[in-house]
Formats: structure tokens, C-alpha cells, sequence
């Protein structure tokens, strides 16, 4: 009974409207910036043919694929539910609009034949988003409301579940890689050959290649501290949950872990590598620049 | 905070931690998005095999062709387009040769190319490095023309 009271508590820590707010505009923002910046990319796969169409995820409910107005208009309507969803417009409906229209779309691109791994967290968290009161402040539905409200756990569990979200996904990578090599995967041979053959695909197929991680596959040694560094931060990503202080070094090294990725193998994970899908673990009304922009909205109102 | 708001709390958590947990209980293997099991850096890959599509001229040049003529301008979109194509039969790989021959005819660039070539090598991923820079294998899946009366 302790154990579940504690989880409660923990659960749904109290948290002021702000920060929920916040990671609205923030991880909403980026959301909306991805899909206006890769316009192009998400509707190239319209010139794809049929027998290419290999759906995934919610896209399962097509038996064949889009005609390309609709690839357009759903992206164009997609972008226009984000900007409302960023500005807390309308949000009960823009919300849930936005989150289901981001999975649509970038499930719609992985269902050609190959799924990249780049916008899985930040289509999580915007249902998160999407399924909580997020617009309670720093919005227009907000706007000429009078009640001040204070700290509570309906803005504290999205945060709560982003956080374990993230860290289950984490975890996730860690377990397929056990799952696919056992230990082994420690010793760094398979990580060796990871980064070699990202590379070479690269190289022989005219892409952009690391020419930091083509020179370091000539030698052995550093990947086996590099493999056993990518196991910790995969494993250990659950007690950044229990841990402010441990969370802000798991960040840490999550970012690096990054960083490392894209100078290893020119791979880009930007909700990572932006760091905004590190923000829930955050007390973001807190930063000084947070509370400088909302003096000055404070200082204009008045 | 109301009971309901609670129920909402748990039952939305719970909901979505158990399906992005879900697929470590299967096959590996087994990806799809969102749920994933980001088994992206986990396989063995002591080989590499990669599909490409080559421009051959008239004196056999073979250049190799850019992505955005196989799929969307992806490099591994279009690897992955190939590898599909050539495991889908020759029906499937005829229809994206002529896809790329129609690119490549109305590309002026590419004007010296006569016909398309569909192939995958294996490299040994590491050796590549150490200086073994041709493949081990190579095999040629399909060639078709490219249409002359489009130029």
C-alpha cells in the first residue's frame, strides 16, 4: 500500500501550468519547424510506386497508398493543427489534431520500405501532450482568464510519462541489442562494424559520409569502451526518473551519445541532438531566460 | 486534482508505456513506427551488401546514380527501394529500372548514358577500411535501355 501511494505521489508530483506549457511550445515547435522543413522529403514518397508501399503503424489501415493530393493536404493540414497546437489555440480539439496528424505523416514516410528512427519520441510525446491540459497557461485559450492556478498533478503526470517514455525507448535499444548479440555486444566488434558499415553505405553510394568514424573503424580499441559507454546510458536511462541530479548527467550523456552518433556515422537525430526531447526533464520556468521573457510579457500587458 | 483528471493520468500512461514497451517481448526484428525496437545499431554487420543503380555509356563508363533518380533523394531510401526491387522478382525490378531510365532521360546531365544498370555488391565492412575496397561479390540484377525519343 506504501509502494502505491508512493507511485501516486510520484506519479503526479505537483507542477505548476507553466512548465507543461512550455514543453507544449517547445517539443510542438519543433514538431511544427520538422514537418515545414522537410516538406519536400515528406511528400517525395507521393512518386513511389504501389508495390513499394510497405505500411507501418497507423498507416496499416491503407491497402494501398495516398493519392499525392491527399499526401498534401494532410501535411498542409498537419501544419496548420500545429501552429494552433503551439499557440494553445482552440487546444481540446488542435491537440489531439496535431499529435494524430504528425504519427500520420511520419508513419506515411516510413511505410516505403525503410523506417528511420528519428521522429518516434517526438511523435510519442506529442500525444502526451495531446492527452493533457497543456494549454492551461501560455496560451491563447488562456488569454483574458482571470483564475490563477497553482501547481497541481494534472500538469505533473505528462511530464512523469514523457520522461519514462524516453527512457523506455532507450532501454528498448539496449535490450534489442542484447537480444540480437547477447554480451558480445560489449566487447565493441558489433559497434566496430556498425560504424563501418554506416560508412561504407555512405561512401559507395554517394552520400555524406564521417570521416571521423571511417578513420576510428581502423582500429579495435576504442570500441569496446564505446560499446560498454552506449549500453550504460541505454540501461541506466530508468533512473534518471529518481534522480534530478543523476538526470541532468544522464542528459548529459544522452546528448553526447548523440553527438558521438552523428560524428561516427552522420547520422542525425535532431529532437535529440536540439535537446528538446530532453526538456521534460527540466524545471523549465525556472531558467532565467524563461522568467526574462515572461517579465517582459508580463511588463508589455501592463 | 479531481478523480477523473487521475484515471486519465494512469490510464494514459499506462497505455502508452505498455504499447512502447510491447515490442521487447517479440522478435527483434520485428520493427514498425512509432513503437519500435531500435534495432538500428544492434545487428551484426560483418558484411555489407549494398543495391545501386549505375549510368553505363556507350565505351561501358559506369557512373553511379544519385538518389533522388531511385527514390526520393534519401540515399538509404533508395538502397532499401533497390534491395526490395530485387527481392520482389524482375517484374518489380523492371518497373524501377524504367523508372530511372525515364529520370535519366530527361536529365541532360546525364545525356551520355545509355542504360541502366541494377547491381549489389558485398563489401566486408571493416576490411573496406583496411584497404579491401572492392567487393567480395558483385552481381548484375537487370539492365534495361534508356528511351532515346525523351531526349
Amino acid at each position: 500500500m506504501k509502494l502505491l501511494r508512493a507511485l501516486d505521489d510520484y506519479w503526479f508530483a505537483p507542477a505548476p501550468p507553466e512548465r507543461v506549457a512550455l514543453l507544449r511550445v517547445a517539443i510542438g515547435g519543433f514538431s511544427l519547424l520538422y514537418l515545414v522543413a522537410r516538406f519536400g522529403n515528406l511528400t517525395s514518397v507521393r512518386r513511389f510506386q504501389a508495390a513499394e508501399f510497405l505500411p507501418v503503424g497507423v498507416i496499416r489501415v491503407l491497402a494501398h497508398p495516398l493519392p499525392p493530393f491527399a499526401v498534401y493536404a494532410v501535411l498542409l493540414l498537419a501544419i496548420a493543427a500545429g501552429g494552433a497546437f503551439v499557440a494553445g489555440y482552440h487546444y481540446r480539439q488542435s491537440g489531439p489534431l496535431f499529435a494524430l496528424l504528425f504519427l500520420w505523416t511520419t508513419s506515411y514516410r516510413n511505410s516505403w520500405g525503410m523506417i528511420f528512427h528519428v521522429e518516434n519520441l517526438a511523435a510519442l510525446h506529442l500525444l502526451l501532450l495531446a492527452a493533457c491540459p497543456a494549454a492551461d497557461a501560455i496560451s491563447f485559450d488562456a488569454r483574458g482568464k482571470s483564475a490563477v492556478l497553482s501547481r497541481d498533478g494534472r500538469y505533473g503526470w505528462p511530464i512523469r510519462a514523457m520522461m519514462a517514455v524516453t527512457a523506455a525507448t532507450y532501454v528498448l535499444a539496449g535490450i534489442a541489442k542484447l537480444k540480437f548479440a547477447g554480451l558480445s555486444w560489449a566487447h565493441g566488434d558489433f559497434l566496430r562494424q556498425q560504424v563501418a558499415y554506416d560508412n561504407l553505405r555512405k561512401i559507395e553510394l554517394g552520400s555524406i559520409h564521417a570521416p571521423l568514424g571511417a578513420t576510428l573503424v581502423q582500429y579495435g580499441a576504442p570500441f569496446a569502451s564505446l560499446a560498454l559507454i552506449s549500453l550504460a546510458l541505454e540501461f541506466g536511462a530508468p533512473l534518471a526518473l529518481f534522480s534530478g541530479r543523476f538526470a541532468r548527467v544522464w542528459v548529459a550523456g544522452a546528448w553526447i551519445f548523440h553527438v558521438a552518433v552523428a560524428a561516427l556515422m552522420a547520422i542525425i537525430f535532431p529532437y535529440q541532438l536540439t535537446l528538446v526531447a530532453f526538456l521534460p526533464y527540466f524545471e523549465l520556468e525556472r531558467w532565467s531566460i524563461v522568467r526574462q521573457i515572461f517579465a517582459r510579457v508580463e511588463a508589455s500587458r501592463s | 486534482m479531481v478523480h477523473r483528471e487521475r484515471v486519465r493520468g494512469y490510464g494514459v500512461s499506462f497505455a502508452l508505456l505498455v504499447a512502447v514497451m510491447a515490442p521487447a517481448f517479440g522478435d527483434p526484428a520485428a520493427d514498425s513506427f512509432p513503437l519500435s525496437t531500435y534495432p538500428m545499431f544492434a545487428r551484426p554487420k560483418a558484411k555489407t551488401t549494398i543495391a545501386f543503380a549505375d549510368g553505363i555509356d556507350d565505351h561501358e563508363h559506369a557512373t553511379r546514380l544519385g538518389p533522388e533518380l531511385v527514390a526520393n533523394g534519401e540515399v538509404m531510401q533508395a538502397s532499401h527501394t533497390l534491395h526490395r526491387a530485387i527481392r520482389g522478382g524482375q517484374d518489380r525490378l523492371a518497373q524501377v529500372c524504367a523508372r530511372i531510365a525515364d529520370g535519366v532521360a530527361s536529365d541532360s546531365r546525364l545525356a551520355p548514358v545509355v542504360r541502366i544498370r541494377l547491381a549489389e555488391g558485398q563489401f566486408d565492412s571493416v576490411g573496406y577500411f583496411l584497404g579491401a575496397r572492392e567487393p567480395e561479390t558483385r552481381t548484375i540484377h537487370l539492365e534495361c535501355d534508356v528511351p532515346k525519343g525523351s531526349r
